[in-house]
């Protein structure tokens, strides 16, 4: 318990390594899946939710709304599967370009002794269908959230008076709009984090992607209870940094709560 | 004659949403509870493997027995075990959910109630536990016991009931300073009938749409974790293992893992949007209450 509190979580059963340098092999790999799928998520959430309040309670509005429902409801491994049907053997079967037949395991070709650009290529390729799956997944929580903040800020005085005053729709929605949700997003990013984290564990189990959820799938697997609990720790560690940082950027990005 | 209030409708009417959903939801119940009781072979023994494994939905075999969704590869009917597995789902969800929200309401009740040490030493568990994400908690319990039924409800439960611990606790305060409960308790009602008799029942709102909201997300955790083996165990089917099982089939025969992920998809999608519509329902009254209180 000692050893837990200066940061020495012990030795792992399977292979003998310290439990620390076994997590810090994997976290920084699940930091990038799941830090560019949450990218991508407020990429592509954020406009969706504009639209979506935009149009709201038209065919636009609804027929989004119903893809974001089914595709929250879907449990992600088994649209990870289906992804690998189509991309991996699919598209080898049916003999669509090289392009689009993306490999489904692992985070690297192996055996490959890539440098540079064609290995950045490379795990790149072997991260569109994972990431594909988080993103989608993220996006459809996003855009929900950011619907409703849109819908709530349209209703604005200011909004009226920007459009009274004949401010183009486009730029109402830029620079009114855009900008006084973008705090909420950032905040709600950094919130994200660890959940987009913690929800890959089944995406890593499929895809192979050697990061901490496939750590944490073999390591219970294989009885490995020091680096399971290590690997709790390390979660609800980036948990309460998340938190921290959200608190912190929250007064930088929105002047009101600066007081 | 009593007197009819015009204000409340006589009938609950229900959106064609919630019909819908309801519909669906009765039907892969009524299906679970009757579709296994009409198999002709047991879903869960192994027959004759090499003739009967991996027949095609809507396909006759070797012995001129239909298969609606086709057999996986033990030959076993997927229909069969689909809606053997969907009893297991939709009693693990309901199951957990709930006795996670009975938990978190008890909890939450006697922290607020009492306040002092025990409402210092609850909430502080239930926020170091809020702390971890609820999969990663998940899967350590799960790993602590042996898989199965009983451990996925426990874990269910053991990781479920914070929220609504802190949702009661916050609506108990609130409603502690009502001046009905300082009646109650001017009445000579002990505190015990006081909290439960009329503290309680007007702060239950909330717990009851996250409870129902959870259900959905209960089924799909069970399911997550069946598929990661750390859950119900074959030959017991559940659509997660099943699905599991279709894994390596996904070229060879993609109906074994397609039938079971649309009924997990179905399920949770029909229980997320009754929870959602329940939460407008019971927001419109909170709203009203909120006013006849001011």
């Amino acid at each position: 318990m000692g050893g837990v509190l200066h940061g020495d979580l012990g030795e792992s059963f399977a292979t003998r390594r310290p439990v620390g340098g076994v997590l810090l092999d994997a976290m920084p790999v699940s930091l990038l899946l799941g830090g560019t799928a949450l990218l991508i998520t407020f990429v592509v959430g954020v406009p969706l939710g504009i639209v979506q309040a935009a149009r709201r309670g038209r065919a636009t509005d609804r027929i989004l709304t119903v893809m974001a429902t089914v595709v929250y409801a879907a449990p992600s491994y088994w649209l990870a599967l289906a992804l690998v049907a189509v991309f991996t053997y699919g598209a080898a079967t049916w003999g669509l370009p090289p392009a689009l037949r993306l490999p489904a395991f692992g985070m690297q070709s192996p055996g490959s002794e890539l440098h540079g650009g064609a290995r950045l290529l490379d795990i790149g390729r072997h991260a569109v269908l994972p990431l594909t799956i988080l993103a989608a997944i993220g996006a459809a929580g996003i855009a929900r959230y950011a619907r409703t903040s849109v819908a709530d800020i349209l209703s604005q005085d200011w909004v009226r008076t920007a459009r009274a005053k004949g401010v183009a729709p486009r730029r109402v929605y830029m620079r009114h709009v855009l900008f006084n949700i973008l705090p909420a997003m950032v905040v709600l990013f950094a919130l994200s984090l660890p959940g987009v984290v913690a929800g890959s564990i089944f995406v890593e189990s499929v895809f192979a992607w050697p990061g901490m959820g496939r750590l944490m799938v073999a390591s219970i697997a294989a009885r490995d209870y020091p680096v399971v609990l290590g690997a709790t720790i390390w979660y609800a560690a980036l948990v309460i940094f998340a938190n921290l940082a959200a608190d912190l950027l929250l007064p930088v990005l929105d002047p009101r709560r600066a007081g | 004659m009593p007197a009819e209030r015009k204000d409340v409708p006589r009938r609950l009417s229900l959106t064609t949403l919630e019909r819908v959903c309801l519909g669906a939801l009765a039907l892969l119940a009524f299906g679970a509870v009757i579709v296994p009781l009409l198999a002709r072979r047991d879903p869960l023994a192994i027959g004759d493997v090499l003739s009967l494994r991996l027949v095609r939905p809507f396909a006759t075999d070797t012995s001129g027995e239909f298969h609606l969704l086709g057999t996986d590869r033990f030959g076993r009917d997927l229909l069969v075990r689909m809606m053997m597995a969907g009893r297991l789902s939709l009693a693990v969800g309901v199951v957990g959910s709930v006795l996670a929200a009975v938990v978190g309401t008890l909890v939450g009740a006697v922290a607020a109630w009492r306040g002092g040490l025990a409402d210092g030493i609850s909430m502080a568990i239930a926020d170091a536990l809020l702390a971890i994400p609820r999969l990663v908690l998940l899967l350590v319990c799960a790993a602590l016991w042996q898989p199965g039924l009983t451990t996925v409800v426990v874990v269910l439960i053991a990781t479920g009931w914070m929220g609504v611990a802190r949702l009661v606790r916050g609506e108990v305060l609130g409603v502690r300073a009502q001046p009905y409960v300082d009646a109650a308790t001017a009445l000579g009602a002990r505190p015990r009938r006081v909290l439960l008799r009329h503290a309680l029942p007007n702060a239950l709102g909330p717990a009851i749409v996250a409870t129902t909201l959870g259900v959905g997300n209960a089924i799909l955790l069970e399911s997550g974790l069946s598929f990661l083996g750390l859950g119900i165990q074959p030959p017991q089917p559940s659509w997660g293992n099943m699905i599991a099982g279709g894994r390596d089939l996904i070229v060879a025969a993609p109906w074994v893992a397609i039938a079971p992920g649309l009924a997990l998809i179905v399920t949770v999608l029909a229980c997320t949007l009754l929870g959602d519509s329940l939460r407008d329902r019971l927001a419109g009254e909170s709203g009203l209450t909120l006013r006849d209180r001011a």
